[in-house]
This record gives C-alpha cells, structure tokens and sequence, in this order.
C-alpha cells in the first residue's frame, strides 16, 4: 500500500513572511527526503536537508533536464515543452553543459565583476542615492532602488539600452508569476524573444560590439559557429531576465530584512566590513528562488534510502535546506556574523548561479551606503502590510513603503 | 597538503579565488580555475580547506 502523497509547502505564515512555509520544519525532521505531488499535480521527490540537497546537486546521475514542477495545477509538460525559448545550459548536463556555460564564464569571475563592474554599479548606486535624497521623504524603495539598480547593470552586460527596461521587467514578472494563467506566462516569453530578436537584428545591423550579446552574436555567426541562432536568441533571453528580476527581488527583501531586524542593522552600520559575511546571511535567510530546483535521474538509484526511479523528478527546496539546524546552528536566526562554508541560496554544483558574483556585488555595494547615507531608514507601513510576491518564481517585495 | 582539482567540472564561479587568492587563480579567458601553488605553505591550511568547502562544483581534493 502506498501512503497518500504529502503536498509540497507553498503557502507561507503571512504573519512571518521572511520564513519559509512552517510546514517545511515538519517534513525535513521526519525524513530528508518525501514523496510529493508538486504544485501542478505532477508527483515526485522532495529534499528538504542540506547535505542530501547537495548531494542532488553533484550528482551526474541526475539531469538538469527537468520539467517544471511549480507551474499551476494541470499545467504538466514534458522537460522539452517547458519553456518557449531555448532553456540553453540551464537543462544541459556535462559536458555539454560546461562548453556552452564557458562561452560566458570570463565576464562573471569575481576579477572581471571588481574591474569592469564596480566602478559603474558604485556610479549608478550614488546617483540613485541622490536621486531619493533630492525626492518625497517616503517612497517606494523598489522603484526608487532595488528595481533600476540590477536592470541598469544586466543591460550595461548585456548592451540592452535602459530605456527599454519597463518593457522586459514587465514581461519578466508576467513569465516568472506562477500566479498568472499560462496564457500571460507565455505572452511574457514571447515579448522577451521578440524583444531579444529584433535587438539582435539591431546589432548585427550596426556591427555592435558592445557587451555579451554583441560577443554571442559573434559566436553564432560565420565558419566556426558554436551556437545556434535559436540558443543565441535563448541566452540573450535567459540572460535578461535571470540578471535582473532574482536581483532586484533580493535587494527589496534584503532591505526589508534589515529593517525589520534593527540589532543586525545596527552592528553592520557600526562594522561596515562586516557587509560580506550580511550578504551570505541574507541570501541563506531569505533563499528567494523559493519553489525549489527540479532535477530528473537518469537511471534507478538510491539517494538517502529513498529508492529512486529513472525518469523521477527530484526537486531540492533550497529554502528548507537553507534552515537545516543540521547544516546551521539556530537556522531561522538571521546572524550577520554567521561562519558558514556556503549555502544554497545560489543553487549548488556545476549549475550554481553564473551571475552570483555580479548579484554579490550590486548587494554589498547598495546595502551599506544606503544605512550611512540615510540612518534613520524605517518601513512606513506596518511589516504585515507590505506587499509580498507569494506566488512569484523568485520570492521578494512588490512594493516597499520607506521613510528616509 | 597536496591540492587536486578535477578542471572538466570548474564552474568558474570564482568562489576558490576569494577563499585562497595565493592559491587559486582563474583564466581570463573563460573562468577556469588555475592552481598557482599545488603544494602550498602550512599557513594556507585554513584558506585552502574553505576554498575546498566553498567550491560549488566540489571540484577541489585537499590531501594532507
Ligand atoms: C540574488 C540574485 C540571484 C539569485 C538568488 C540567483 C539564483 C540562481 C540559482 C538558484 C541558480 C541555479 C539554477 C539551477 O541549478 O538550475 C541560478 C543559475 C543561473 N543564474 Fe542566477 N541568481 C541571481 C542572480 C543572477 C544574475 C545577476 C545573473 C546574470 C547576470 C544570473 C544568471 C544565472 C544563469 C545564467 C544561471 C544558469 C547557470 C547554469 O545552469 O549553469 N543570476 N541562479
Ligand atoms: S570555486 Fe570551484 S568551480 Fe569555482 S572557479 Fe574555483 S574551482 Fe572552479
């Protein structure tokens, strides 16, 4: 006999909304891994530990080419029917998946992030910064900050002129809004293609040789080409949105984190060199891809004495191993002077997130300036008041009322 | 200590770089990590043995 099938937990406290759903703490201390029915019905695995999440993670028996699990009920396709556009490495497995992910590796080192990047995000960072200080005293730190700040930067990146960002951010959070009917999802991904086709046309056009797409094109393009137009097109989408929108949800949450957390705030305005290990807490805290990562076995194995099948999806919920007591001493504590090896806020193994290093830099760079230039920074609304993206891909604020 | 590195599987997310910066390098050309010391000083046990941890892709062998 077969027991009945748990749910996977997608539904938060709203009275603490920077926790994960409390029904994780449940289901990661009776077993670290639980046969689930995901939110569109299909069924499969779930790791809620940290140590068996890593071990999905590193492990080549199991393929990146998944379907998704977090769509809306009844919405179950086949991994190759996921999305609209070419998914590119993100669904490849070595080691197919290391010379494509190597066509862009070179502008993402934490080197190349400090030599190019910085001065231009410390630029832009001021310049918002004046921007509120000139403006109302209470505003919406999303639209004042956390939204223009990674749009500026991925399209700097990219070479996507800015003015089009209220364009591809909309149609981000259309794809990304599990909330949404697929019809809306879709609308979303199409306008991110057309948009990224008629740019690409734009820069062949000109000869363009500024920023990734301009040196992807060069790769699609003549004898040696190593991409296809259709992954040269899926990169240059995929780029845009996983650049900007997992940014921008992290900045807003991490501010409200702070916030709300006035100990923690008050040791970082005191020690601003403590901003890196702030950064690493906030991202395990707060684990913003918050449905999970899915992966498929490739052939029967076992996996922390769960018997799994080839062809299952395994799904890691990074937010419930982010708050393994196992892995993390008083885990749902936020502990800016935390030691910890790492943490899976950016995913783990070879897919861990190419852009981490740039997210890194924009959080280090906006958090600490922003509590030196405005100390007295507080939400102007109660925290059960500001509005939460419960049902977005990546977890964060839709609007933070703010009072300088 | 006697450092290995698979480099088929280096991510090149860099991570080694900031735990151990006299110990790991990356290319510039495409990220991938560069051993500049495989048999490095005691004094970088510590540095060497978080880049180990830190490393997403666990592709770094630490023998003692
Ligand atoms: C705080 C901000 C961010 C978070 C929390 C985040 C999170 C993640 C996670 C969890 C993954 C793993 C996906 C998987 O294993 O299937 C990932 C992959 C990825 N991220 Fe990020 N990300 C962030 C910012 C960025 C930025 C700024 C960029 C680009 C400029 C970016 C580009 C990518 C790409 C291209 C991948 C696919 C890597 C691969 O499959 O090899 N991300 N990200
Ligand atoms: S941390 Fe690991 S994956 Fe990243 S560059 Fe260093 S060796 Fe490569």
């Amino acid at each position: 006999m077969t027991e009945p099938l748990v749910d996977q937990p997608v539904t938060r406290d709203p009275h603490h909304p920077l926790d994960p759903p409390t029904e994780y703490t449940r289901l990661r201390e009776d077993q670290p891994i639980v046969e689930v029915r995901f939110p569109n019905g299909s069924t499969g695995w779930l790791v809620t530990r940290f140590e068996e999440g890593s071990q999905v993670f590193n492990d080549p028996r199991l393929s990146a080419k998944r379907p998704r699990h977090d769509t809306p009920e009844g919405e179950v396709d086949e991994a190759d029917e996921a999305a609209p556009f070419d998914a590119g490495f993100v669904m490849m497995d070595e080691p197919e998946h290391g010379v494509h992910r190597r066509l862009l590796t070179a502008r993402f080192t934490p080197k190349a992030v400090q030599n190019k990047l910085q001065p231009y995000i410390d630029r832009i960072v001021d310049e918002h910064l004046d921007a509120i200080a000139a403006g109302p005293e209470t505003f919406d730190f999303v639209q004042a900050m956390a939204l223009p700040v990674p749009c500026l930067v991925i399209c700097e990146l990219l070479g996507v002129p800015y003015e089009d960002r209220d364009g591809f951010h909309e149609a981000t959070v259309d794809m990304m809004d599990m909330g949404k009917s697929r019809e809306e999802r879709d609308k979303g991904a199409h306008w991110l293609i057309n948009y990224i086709t008629d740019l690409v046309a734009e820069k062949r056009r000109t000869h363009a040789t500024d920023g990734i797409l301009a040196e992807l094109i060069g790769k699609t393009d003549g004898e040696d080409a190593v991409l296809s137009e259709r992954q040269l097109i899926g990169l240059g989408v995929l780029l845009l949105f996983a650049g900007h929108d997992t940014t921008a949800a992290m900045m807003g949450l991490s501010t409200l984190t702070l916030l709300t957390h006035h100990e923690q705030r008050k040791e970082l305005m005191e020690h601003p060199e403590k901003i890196g290990t702030t950064v690493e807490e906030l991202l395990r805290y707060l684990t913003i891809v918050q449905f999970g990562l899915g992966r498929v076995a490739k052939e029967d194995l076992e996996l922390a004495g769960a018997r799994i099948k080839k062809g299952d999806l395994v799904v890691v919920a990074m937010n419930a191993a982010n708050r393994d007591p196992r892995a993390f001493q008083d885990p749902d504590t936020l502990d800016i002077d935390r030691k910890m090896a790492r943490h899976m806020g950016f995913g783990y193994g070879v897919h861990a997130c190419l852009g981490q290093n740039v997210a890194r830099a924009e959080l280090k760079t906006v958090l600490p300036k922003l509590f030196q230039r405005f100390p007295d920074l507080r939400l102007a609304t109660p925290l059960e008041e500001v509005p939460m993206d419960f049902t977005g891909t990546n977890y964060g604020v839709r609007k933070l009322m703010v009072t300088r | 200590m006697q450092i290995s590195i698979d480099f088929d599987k280096c991510c090149g997310a860099g991570q080694c770089v900031l735990a151990a910066p006299d110990v790991f390098d990356q290319r510039d050309e495409d990220g991938i990590v560069v051993l500049l010391d495989d048999n490095p000083p005691a004094d970088q046990a510590e540095n060497v043995a978080q880049a180990a941890a830190v490393c997403p892709a666990a592709v770094i062998q630490v023998k003692q």
